[in-house]
């Protein structure tokens, strides 16, 4: 069987993932809950602009207001000077009740909406509202609304994806912190020269690195590998951390470190979410273009193809790239005794290795 | 029972887990029902294909090609029934465990009343109990309010009340689900099911009906003294599949394709483990587990009594529930037999947070395995603290989950299992190598015989019968904790003194029986007591009798290169002798 020129290998679509210099992009931004789209389609949008957002918290303040005048429910109810959905200001009249010559009233004790009345008369009023928002975290225009959900975000650029992201999305100037896609980040290689920058490293194990970023107003750190001793301060930090390849001291593979090393100076948009696994949403890094005129949709996924860059993914043998060889997978027994579904893949090193399928993803 | 040995119909039996999908066929081989074969892919219910359907598809596939029988048409659709050419199957059954734990929140009016037995209701079901609700709360109207709508739930279990008893307590609870009507918009409003006093049925579905999905079930609780849970649980059950056919692309086709015969994984796991404790231990402790990529369901206790649960914990996405905690990363690192990964940069804890992202992939090197029997070991102590506790005496343990079905040697699936479970006095072992306990016990439901027979065959043959011995006092390393003698069926005896620290077997092949003389030192417990000694037939099984005199609790050595060395130390002791491999 084949694709264009290529064998396909059977077998499910493998995850993919995307790092292109010339991408279109188009990203679901979803609440974790239902709520309101706040963007219509068509429209242009920055990355920090909220496209849908649903309640998180709800501050609410229960009256019974016939206890309050002193009245039965039902004496109450016709007391009520106010309906669901009003909103009132602090010292509102809520419900009012004349006798002769007196007069009973119960005001609104803070700004808020009345949000109903029951049988009993009590009145329930929200005074405070925290929202759960989702940005559009990229720069782009509004490609469909997914209502209640959110939207899609269509972008175009340099897209590179990476594995785990510290929950922060901003934006920056490239900046190089290493040499090389190998090397370690320290805390001297941060200079004031790096305020507000995106900085990129090979990877990072050191925490103060993180501080330091913090102390001169990082827009975001990419690097290749994070490992566990940095885990708590970049959840911590202001800004986005996105570790394209893995955890410890794993390298940047050369493709996103070529790609994100080269541009200096552009515009990045961290968007350094956690990766959604139910929905294929990475976190990743999107450069600015000014045109791009021949750009590569990126795509979750693909079926196997011999000949396609993938990557072995492997916590102990990491920054293993190659090239697909077989194109029929087969059942081996590893070297470790661990029996698996294998293809056959030549790194870039000239070695050839049998990988388990499931290790296996693309490198588009 | 509507199936039977005679009509010999071939089942075809899914299992949707949260990292792979398996399909196993079971066909009656010389009047005898059979595993025939085992067909594996990755789950595909998440991107980029996001239809559990593909994956089931791609495992039948594997299984065509492995065994050469023909399930499907030249459309790809599935044969059912069986054509005259014996192509296809007759039945199909499945099992998942591949979504996000639902969020539920309970309601009833005394927590060690109506509120645990709604506890027992969602037991053993992928959820998580995001807020609990009784009479005896002492919170203001508002913050009850704030907490049921900041729960966010799927489902609430609204219980309360014996037949006929309280009201009130159940009425407060309806009005608080009114009062969240208003903060929440239709779209997030849970299910509501009814389970308390059945007088209230009617009026509940009168306030409730207009605004929620309400569902009715007979009271869990119709006297203080009674419990009745199956009604409730098989209506929670219904309200279950339903959220998550519509969450998890490609549930519902799988729904269809088995005409309902679907359920959680956990619940097919338990239904085994039952009937596998009725076999071994009858009158005995079990512990259970299958520890899963995303969830670890758990069955333990004695006889009918046994209780079961299931954890958000598991060698993958279940480890988010551990990574950020201190206690469990430095217990890794304490258990881990290296020390670093690669140069020395590279700290054993960031494999944990490889496995949670990439939880699919398969250790490439034998640090990689070590690491993730590691992770396991720890998960199952946790699993014994929360389940049977640390000095209770196990009968019978069964074991499933890839970490241990898919070892690299039944040796290693044991070493993990004693290490992490820590065994009290004798026990028998049986992984389920084929991780199939789950389907089989949906299977039970149209033909026992499936189950009787499959269990009964090679596919699960226990792996060890283990002697553990624990003691209090510190007994000098020259000093034989117990005097072990095993007479095999033909006379033949085999003794041995086993020293403390001792790890080490007795050849006893599976369908073989002895008798097994354990004469403990004072102090010491081989199960019968304190100084008590034993006297005990036994079952073959694939590593015979194991002897484990390392003590109770044991701890590893100190060092990484200490535990490496016992821990190869430890795989050799449990290995065949050549004569029996070639038995």
């Amino acid at each position: 069987m084949t694709q264009g020129t290529q064998e396909l290998i059977p077998g499910p679509a493998r995850p993919a993932v995307n790092i292109v210099p010339l991408a279109l992009v188009e990203r679901e931004r979803r609440l974790p809950r239902p709520g309101q789209v706040r963007v219509a389609e068509g429209r242009e949008v920055t990355f920090a602009e909220v496209v849908a957002a649903t309640p998180r918290r709800h501050k609410v303040i229960l009256l019974d207001i016939a206890r309050l005048l002193g009245v039965d429910p039902a004496q109450a109810r016709q007391a009520l000077r106010v309906r669901a959905k009003d909103r009132v200001e602090k010292g509102d009249v809520l419900a009012e009740l004349r006798r002769g010559l007196t007069r009973r009233r119960v005001l609104a004790p803070q700004r808020g909406r009345v949000m109903g009345v029951d049988a009993q008369a009590r009145l329930l009023l929200r005074v405070g509202i925290e929202w759960d928002e989702v940005l559009a975290g990229l720069n782009g225009r509004v490609a469909r609304v997914l209502e209640p959900w959110g939207a899609v975000i269509r972008a175009e650029g340099s897209y590179i994806e990476g594995v785990w992201g510290n929950g922060q999305v901003a934006a920056g100037l490239l900046r190089p912190l290493t040499a090389r896609r190998t090397a370690p980040v320290d805390e001297e290689d941060l200079g004031l020269e790096h305020r507000g920058a995106v900085g990129v490293a090979g990877y990072c194990t050191d925490p103060q690195v993180l501080a330091r970023a913090e102390d001169l107003s990082f827009r975001g750190l990419v690097v290749g590998g994070l490992s566990h001793a940095c885990l708590e301060q970049a959840r911590r930090v202001s800004f986005p951390v996105l570790v394209t390849d893995g955890f410890g001291p794993v390298p940047m593979n050369e493709e996103a470190f070529r790609l994100l090393s080269s541009a200096e100076g552009r515009s990045a948009v961290v968007l350094a979410e956690p990766w959604d696994q139910d929905f294929g949403a990475r976190p990743c890094v999107m450069l600015d273009l000014p045109h791009i005129t021949q750009a590569e949709r990126v795509t979750p996924g693909e079926s196997l193809l011999v000949g396609q860059t993938v990557r072995i993914l492997s916590a102990t043998q990491p920054d293993q790239v190659g090239t697909l060889l077989s194109s029929m997978p087969r059942w081996e027994r590893l070297p470790n005794g661990l029996k698996a579904l294998v293809v056959d893949v030549r790194l870039r090193s000239g070695q050839h290795i049998v990988a388990p399928i499931v290790n296996i993803e693309i490198l588009r | 029972m509507q199936g039977s040995l005679v009509e010999t119909d071939v089942y075809l039996a899914l299992d949707v887990g949260s990292a792979f999908t398996r399909v196993f066929l079971f066909d009656g081989v010389e009047g005898q029902y059979r595993l025939i074969a085992v067909g594996q892919a990755p789950t595909t219910a998440s991107p980029p294909v996001r239809d559990a359907l593909v994956g089931v598809e791609q495992a039948i596939l594997d299984l065509q090609q492995l065994s050469g029988v023909h399930l499907l048409d030249e459309d790809g659709g599935l044969i059912v029934p069986t054509s005259s050419t014996g192509e296809g199957v007759d039945a199909v059954v499945g099992t998942v465990s591949c979504g996000r734990p639902l969020r539920v929140v309970l309601m009833g009016v005394l927590p060690e009343l109506s509120v645990a037995s709604a506890r027992r209701v969602v037991a053993g079901a992928y959820v998580d109990v995001v807020e609990v609700f009784t009479a005896t709360d002492a919170f203001t109207p508002e913050e009850q309010i704030q907490r049921l709508v900041e729960a966010y739930p799927d489902i609430v279990i609204l219980t309360g009340g014996t037949d006929q008893g309280a009201r009130q307590a159940v009425a407060s609870h309806v009005d608080l689900l009114l009062w969240a009507v208003r903060l929440w918009p239709l779209v997030q409003r849970p299910w509501i099911l009814f389970a308390g006093n059945q007088a209230l049925g009617e009026a509940v579905q009168k306030r409730l009906g207009a605004h929620y999905e309400v569902r009715l079930a007979p009271n869990v609780r119709p006297s203080i003294t009674r419990e009745n849970l199956t009604p409730a649980r098989e209506a929670f059950l219904d309200i279950f599949r339903l959220l998550w056919a519509a969450r998890t692309p490609g549930l519902e086709d799988l729904h269809l394709l088995t005409r309902g015969r679907f359920t959680l994984s956990s619940y097919g796991f338990a239904r085994l483990a039952r009937y596998m404790q009725r076999l071994y231990a009858p009158h005995g402790t079990m512990l259970a587990v299958d520890l899963g990529a995303a969830y670890t369901t758990a069955i333990w206790g004695a006889g009918e009594s046994s209780r079961h649960e299931t954890w958000p914990w598991g060698l993958g996405r279940g480890l988010d529930a551990w990574e950020h905690q201190p206690e469990f990363l430095e217990s890794v690192a304490a258990w881990a037999p290296v020390e670093h990964i690669g140069d020395k940069e590279g700290s054993v804890v960031d494999f944990v947070h490889w496995k949670r992202w990439y939880p699919n992939t398969l250790p490439l090197d034998t640090t990689g395995v070590q690491l993730e029997e590691t992770l396991a070991r720890v998960l199952l102590q946790q699993i014994r603290q929360q389940t049977v506790g640390r000095r209770t005496r196990l009968d019978l343990i069964l074991a499933a989950g890839g970490v241990l079905s898919a070892a690299p040697t039944p040796q290693h699936a044991l070493l993990t299992l004693l290490d992490g479970l820590q065994p009290r006095g004798l026990t028998t072992v049986i992984v389920d190598y084929a991780q199939m306990a789950g389907v089989l016990g949906v299977l039970a439901e149209i033909n026992e015989y499936v189950v009787v027979q499959v269990v009964g065959s090679a596919a699960f043959t226990p792996l060890a019968t283990v002697l553990s011995p624990a003691w209090a006092r510190r007994i000098a390393a020259d000093r034989p904790v117990a005097e072990v003698t095993l007479t095999y069926s033909n006379g033949e005896e085999l003794h041995t003194s086993l020293m403390p620290g001792m790890l080490t077997r007795l050849p006893l092949a599976p369908g073989r029986r002895a008798e097994l003389r354990v004469r403990p030192r004072r102090g010491v417990d081989v199960g019968a007591g304190p100084g008590e000694p034993l006297q005990q037939d036994i079952v073959g099984s694939l590593l015979g009798l194991v002897l484990d005199a390392r003590g109770r609790p044991w701890s590893p050595p100190a060092t990484a290169e200490e535990r490496l060395q016992h821990h190869t130390h430890a795989l050799q002791a449990l290995q065949l002798a050549p004569q029996e491999r070639s038995a």
